[in-house]
């Protein structure tokens, strides 16, 4: 586009009723510079011009023998078959309109909407007139969008569930108290307000996981130095239940770590509560052993317990919404793993998981935060 | 009057009001409960002339649609399963709506009167 650019006068690109009227040297410079990809084929289906971005596809080591060439050599057979295809269908039917997922010489995958029209010129030569526009990233969001709302409306159907399920039987538990008070019955009263009051507790939880899921989600990360000792002892006093479980811990940060505190601290929150929670409770040694270390880049963090574990067919769903695993044990919302996951991914790091015999053990390896850091202490 | 009744839920709060809407329907009915699908197979593996599931369709383990697909596998188990769910989605009844042996799908929580029009039913 130099030449429009460069251009000091509006008047030179402008007719007198004021309509763009451009040279031919000035619509090839708009030809060459257009950010969509254009070309232009014999009936042979060479190449005989493109612009730079259709040029951009190929190595530099290449793109001497573009023009002239049909290149498709450079591409897999079953495409180069598809290339055949439209470009004679372009020449038949003077049109050719596909979406194309092509692997390029960049090595790049790319989707493309590509249009071929046919053109004859004054001496009756037909030539393939191309313009493809690349649409992958458009796909893309299409495709994480479709997931989004899959998501989204499975979340909204699982929490009418489990906000409703609780308050229905509760509502019914305490009516029947109500019953049972009027008859005299103290002893059945109190079952059913236990009862119920446990129903509603688990409500709490699930509120609470919403919560902190919205702000992993949500929220701007702040990095911060993190405590492991802090973080676990923490999580360790608010969800230890008896002696019958111990906690080993194992610290070897060399480099500070530094990383978004409030997701780190979730996330091991939720680990060390999914292990005391689901212990072998026919078990007297039962233990929570959490390792942390790090290096210049990466943190390093598991968690390992000898529970009841989670049934390995069960690993495919097991980072899911609302997955719980062992149904006699309620007190668990099915949000716990899955916002671990969110949280690694969205730290661009790697989660996983080894079932042991008995136990199981999660490891996280998520890079260190090297931008400015806000102290904590 | 149903006799012998199997209850499908992982929630106890759900087996508590089940128990007593049963026991007021019949005093003299034998409840069975399974936290889960699998744990209501393996019940039905072993005992006998259960007269109705009463059967949760959210639930961790193995679920209710989960459970109906193992279910209907047996083409000699009885048509007698009633979906229970607390959230009255139409979805769910679609997705009940293919298994034959599903023959009514009741909205929580369970009255010992929605057993006596079930029993009509039949």
């Amino acid at each position: 586009m130099s030449e429009i650019q460069s251009t000091s006068n509006i008047h030179e690109i402008l007719d007198f009723d004021g309509r763009v009227s451009l040279s031919s040297g000035q619509q090839y410079e708009i030809f060459r510079s257009l950010g969509d990809l254009l070309f232009i084929k014999d009936s042979e289906f060479r190449i005989l011009d493109a612009n730079e971005a259709f040029l951009a596809l190929y190595p530099p080591e290449k793109r001497d023998q573009v023009i002239g060439y049909t290149t498709f050599e450079d591409y897999p057979e079953h495409q180069m078959r598809e290339f055949v295809k439209e470009d004679q269908r372009a020449l038949d039917e003077g049109l050719s309109e596909v979406q194309e997922t092509i692997d390029f010489p960049d090595g790049q995958r790319r989707t493309l909407l590509t249009r071929k029209v046919a053109v004859t010129s004054p001496d009756g030569n037909r030539y393939i007139f191309g313009t493809a526009r690349d649409i992958t990233d458009v796909i893309k969001t299409r495709e994480s969008l479709a997931i989004a709302n899959a998501e989204l409306e499975e979340f909204a159907y699982r929490v009418s569930h489990d906000l409703r399920s609780p308050l229905v039987s509760s509502v019914k538990l305490l009516s029947m108290a109500e019953k049972a008070l009027e008859n005299g019955s103290v002893d059945e009263a109190q079952k059913f307000v236990t009862t119920s009051l446990a129903s509603i507790n688990g409500l709490e939880s699930l509120a609470q996981d919403i919560l902190s899921l919205h702000r992993l989600k949500q929220t701007e990360t702040e990095y911060t130095s993190i405590d492991f000792d802090e973080l676990i002892g923490e999580s360790w006093v608010r969800h230890k239940v008896d002696e019958c479980i111990q906690l080993e811990t194992q610290i070897d940060c060399k480099h500070p770590p530094i990383a978004d505190a409030f997701g780190l601290a979730t996330v091991l929150d939720n680990l060390i509560s999914n292990a005391i929670k689901y212990r072998n409770l026919e078990s007297n040694d039962c233990f929570v052993k959490v390792e942390a270390s790090t290096t210049a880049n990466k943190i390093y963090l598991s968690v390992t317990d000898n529970g009841i574990g989670i049934p390995k067919h069960k690993t495919t769903k097991m980072f899911s919404m609302f997955q719980r695993f062992h149904p006699k044990i309620e007190n668990g919302t099915g949000l716990g793993l899955y916002m671990v996951k969110q949280w690694v991914d969205r730290s661009n790091g790697t989660l996983k998981v080894e079932h042991l015999t008995p136990g199981t053990k999660f490891m996280l390896e998520i890079p260190q935060h090297r931008g400015q850091t806000c102290d904590t202490n | 009057m149903f006799a012998k009744i199997l209850v499908v839920d992982d929630q106890k709060a759900d087996h508590l009001v089940a128990e007593y809407a049963i026991k007021d329907y019949n005093p003299e009915a034998t409840i069975l409960k399974a936290f889960d699908g699998e744990e209501a197979l393996n019940i039905l593996a072993t005992e006998t002339n259960i007269e109705l599931i009463l059967l949760d369709i959210n639930m961790p383990g193995m679920n209710g649609h989960e459970f109906l697909e193992h279910y209907h596998a047996d083409e000699s188990n009885p048509p007698v399963v009633v979906m229970l769910t607390s959230s009255n989605q139409e979805l769910d009844r679609e997705k009940c709506a293919k298994y034959p042996k599903v023959i009514e799908y009741l909205t929580k929580p369970l009255e010992d009167d929605d057993l006596r029009t079930l029993e009509a039913k039949i």
